[in-house]
């Protein structure tokens, strides 16, 4: 080993590039031990799937027809003629009123648009190796992110709103032609004439006390149970690894106060604070329960990083990097943040199951927001009807969701313990 | 020790004047401080260009905390260290940024001090970076040309640490600490955690190294082997406190001070038919938080005698630049009756040879009360 090896600058590269092909990083590893875990790898596809239905939920089901055409002496003038209705109503305030809802139809487009522009950009470069690919996709997946944010924030600024069509009515008039999604109704429409049905064609799991189709209700509290899930978990994530790292890298009174914070904090069983601060809120929105539940749930995620940072903060790679005289942000953020992270990972996983969780309860005991067809609340309405198909589907939802998300949670968590590796 | 050296041409490079390092132990909410330990209480040394300077003692001593509170990795109680005519004690934020790049540090153990989740480029390139020396091809130029220094392949870049041994990650380690060119690096028990052949590679790779690029080293070790192999000068510590200081040769052939005396003894021998005097102390080491009066070492001194327990020893220069921290070689302490010395574990030049036969050696031993003779 000790003899020097002098090569030319034409083998070093050569050299350097196999040994590109050869070798694995971290999240490589991590990603082969996940595989190991069969229930996890799968559960991962479900929750995937999980997010494909919530985008494409208007595809299934949308009172707004793909395409109507109205001849001429056919109902109102101003509808005459070939018209292409649902692109527009899934950015329109009358059908959409939530920012959540224009979200993710925005992402129905704006999804696929990355992909294809990430594929182009991808034919037209040339990469020396893996690893600048995937530098490259890191940069790309960064850009693209906060470019779908900021034209959804355009958007929805944007305020679209064009006069109220019935088109189901319009489409039931002599000559009108038109293609419907598979479910003509949207979650909100309330159809007094057909309260409390049975499954049927027209209803695939019957309809609620106010006449509304349940399996569209479903479909589109799929986007709100994983949106209070992973945002909910984002909000206290983020705050508890700001505060659990004040206190792991500064300690001395900075820890001492945050660790008060944390005791007091967990001295309350975290539903019935949530519950109580609920009580200060008059007509929540999802965006209230999401942060409550964020506010309420760091104290674990803090307690975690703090201990992952005392214990990272004597490890000698630290004590080389104030050695070696960087600063306090680069220590940071680039040798504790990227150490403490596998734990908060595994934790935050689990706790997007558990904000889907609580927001069920609260909506269950109507504490939740009023209008959203969140899965907690078609179940109150399903157990107000007695229809067992009306509690049965939404409880499933949840239970799918959940177990899908654990499963998911307990294989990151087996996959980033190195003692339980196999 | 503000002492005369024996080459007064040469400059210290490195002049530590009674540094102290204690740690608080609190008790309470408040954090009351009840009691401090004194892990390192006022040790002086300096460290010349080019130079090696072993620092030994038993675990707990207090090696690792001064050599780390020398680069400021832990914040100093008291005393100046002077390192290229400043105190780095003294330096503000700042500063100390400028001149950390002249002082660097290799870690025990070679499995903690890499960061897992960055390639080797980023880990050795980092400061290169950070200080605006190089960037980009520039950078990995620079990180390859060390890694090939340290006698390792210039592909590694692109891997993690994980996918190295020990040995591996301790010359990556030296890569690190040679990126900035310090003119001073502390080896903190650099080759403790390898096995014996990586140690010999691992020692002449940085004995090379401090020949190309005019380095020195503070040598922290607690095997004494090692350290007589590398070592320019070397310092003894007990809990805490320098008690001898000399050059290897003279450290080696003639210890002054009972501690060190009883520590040579300690080395192994190769020749196993050879039969030597091995000296056992007795009892542990005293607690830091409490030490003993007087001298720290008198609780387990062979040679323990009246003013022991009651006066702080000062340093003595026994000889030249060859410093001790001891009431026998004190003139103005020095024991009355001259048998004291008989009690030492080895026998010291000036006095018992002059009062004794050499012959009597071994009845000195045999009167000594924690000596053992092994036979193998």
């Amino acid at each position: 080993m000790t003899e020097e090896v002098e090569k030319t600058p034409e083998e070093l590269e050569e050299i350097r590039k196999k040994a590109d092909l050869q070798y694995k990083t971290y999240s490589e590893i991590v990603w082969v031990q996940f595989k190991k875990y069969p229930q996890s790898y799968y559960s991962l596809y479900g929750v995937f799937a999980l997010f494909v239905i919530a985008i494409l939920a208007p595809v299934f089901s949308l009172n707004v027809p793909f395409f109507i055409n109205v001849p001429a002496g056919v109902g109102p003038e101003n509808m005459q003629g070939m018209h292409f209705p649902w692109l527009a109503a899934l950015f329109d305030a009358n059908f959409f009123e939530g920012g959540l809802d224009i979200f993710f139809n925005w992402l129905l487009f704006a999804l696929p648009g990355a992909f294809v522009i990430y594929k182009v950009m991808v034919r037209t470069k040339t990469f020396a190796n893996p690893r600048e690919e995937k530098a490259f996709i890191g940069r790309y997946l960064g850009w693209a992110a906060l470019g779908v944010f900021a034209s959804f924030l355009a958007i929805y600024m944007f305020d679209f709103r064009q006069a109220y069509v019935d088109y189901v009515q319009l489409s039931q008039l002599d000559g009108v032609s038109s293609l419907f999604p598979p479910l003509q109704y949207s979650y909100r429409d309330v159809d007094l004439n057909a309260v409390i049905q049975d499954p049927s064609w027209q209803h695939w799991l019957g309809t609620d006390q106010q006449g509304r189709d349940v399996f569209a209700r479903i479909l589109y509290g799929t986007r709100i149970s994983l949106t209070i899930g992973v945002v909910a978990v984002a909000i206290y994530t983020a705050i508890g690894l700001v505060l659990g790292g004040l206190a792991g890298y500064f300690g001395g009174r900075v820890d001492m106060l945050v660790m008060r914070l944390i005791e007091v904090m967990i001295c309350f069983p975290t539903f019935f604070l949530i519950l109580t601060l609920r009580g200060f809120i008059d007509d929540p929105s999802i965006f209230h329960i999401m942060v409550l539940i964020g506010i309420t749930g760091w104290t674990r995620i803090a307690r975690l990083v703090r201990g992952e940072f005392l214990r990272l903060k004597n490890q000698d790679f630290v004590q080389a990097a104030i050695a070696l005289g960087l600063t306090k942000r680069k220590i940071i953020f680039r040798h504790l943040m990227p150490n403490a992270l596998g734990p908060v990972f595994v934790a935050a996983t689990f706790g997007v199951a558990g904000a889907i969780l609580i927001e069920a309860s609260l909506s269950f005991l109507g504490l939740g927001p009023a209008t959203a067809p969140s899965w907690g609340q078609i179940l109150t309405a399903g157990r107000q009807t007695g229809k067992i198909v009306l509690i049965l589907a939404p409880g499933l939802a949840i239970f799918i969701t959940v177990s899908l998300l654990n499963l998911m949670g307990e294989g990151i968590r087996d996959a980033l313990d190195p003692k339980l590796r196999k | 020790m503000a002492a005369k050296v024996k080459d007064n041409t040469k400059k210290p490079l490195l002049e530590v004047k009674n540094l102290k390092k204690y740690f608080p132990i609190t008790k309470g909410i408040i954090s009351r401080v009840v009691g401090q330990v004194k892990a390192v209480d006022d040790i002086s040394f300096h460290v010349y260009p080019n130079e090696t300077v072993g620092l030994v003692g038993e675990s707990g001593c207090g090696k690792t905390t001064a050599g780390r509170t020398l680069l400021r990795l832990l914040e100093p109680t008291g005393g100046e260290a002077i390192f290229d005519g400043r105190d780095v004690f003294q330096l503000d934020q700042l500063e100390l940024r400028k001149a950390r790049r002249d002082m660097q540090i290799i870690f025990q153990d070679p499995y903690s001090s890499l960061n897992p989740r960055m390639t080797i480029e980023a880990i050795i390139g980092e400061a290169i970076q950070f200080h605006g020396i190089a960037s980009g091809d520039e950078r990995r130029k620079i990180v390859e040309d060390l890694l090939v220094r340290v006698g390792l392949q210039p592909s590694y870049i692109t891997r993690y640490p994980h996918e190295f041994s020990g040995g591996q990650r301790q010359r990556i380690g030296i890569a690190r600490a040679l990126a900035l060119k310090p003119k001073f690096i502390v080896c903190d028990e650099a080759v403790s955690a390898l096995d014996v052949s990586v140690q010999a590679q691992v020692i002449n790779l940085l004995k090379e190294l401090q020949e190309e690029f005019n380095l020195s080293y503070l040598f922290i070790a607690h095997d004494l082997s090692v350290v007589k192999h590398i070592s320019d000068r070397i310092a003894v510590m007990y809990l805490g406190q320098l008690v001898e200081f000399a050059d290897c040769n003279s450290l080696f052939k003639a210890p002054r001070h009972p501690y060190t005396q009883s520590l040579l003894s300690a080395i192994p021998h190769p020749d196993p038919r050879r039969k030597k005097a091995r000296v056992i102390l007795e009892g542990d080491v005293p607690s830091p938080i409490n030490p003993p009066s007087g001298c720290r070492f008198h609780t387990r001194c062979p040679a323990c005698f009246g003013p022991c327990s009651k006066v702080v020893p000062k340093t003595i220069e026994v000889e030249p630049d060859h410093f001790v921290q001891c009431h026998l070689y004190d003139p103005e302490h020095a024991p009355k009756d001259p048998t004291v010395f008989d009690r030492l574990p080895q026998s010291v030049p000036e006095h018992s040879s002059k009062k004794k036969p050499p012959e009597s050696l071994g009845a000195a031993a045999a009167a000594a009360p924690a000596v053992v003779d092994e036979e193998e």
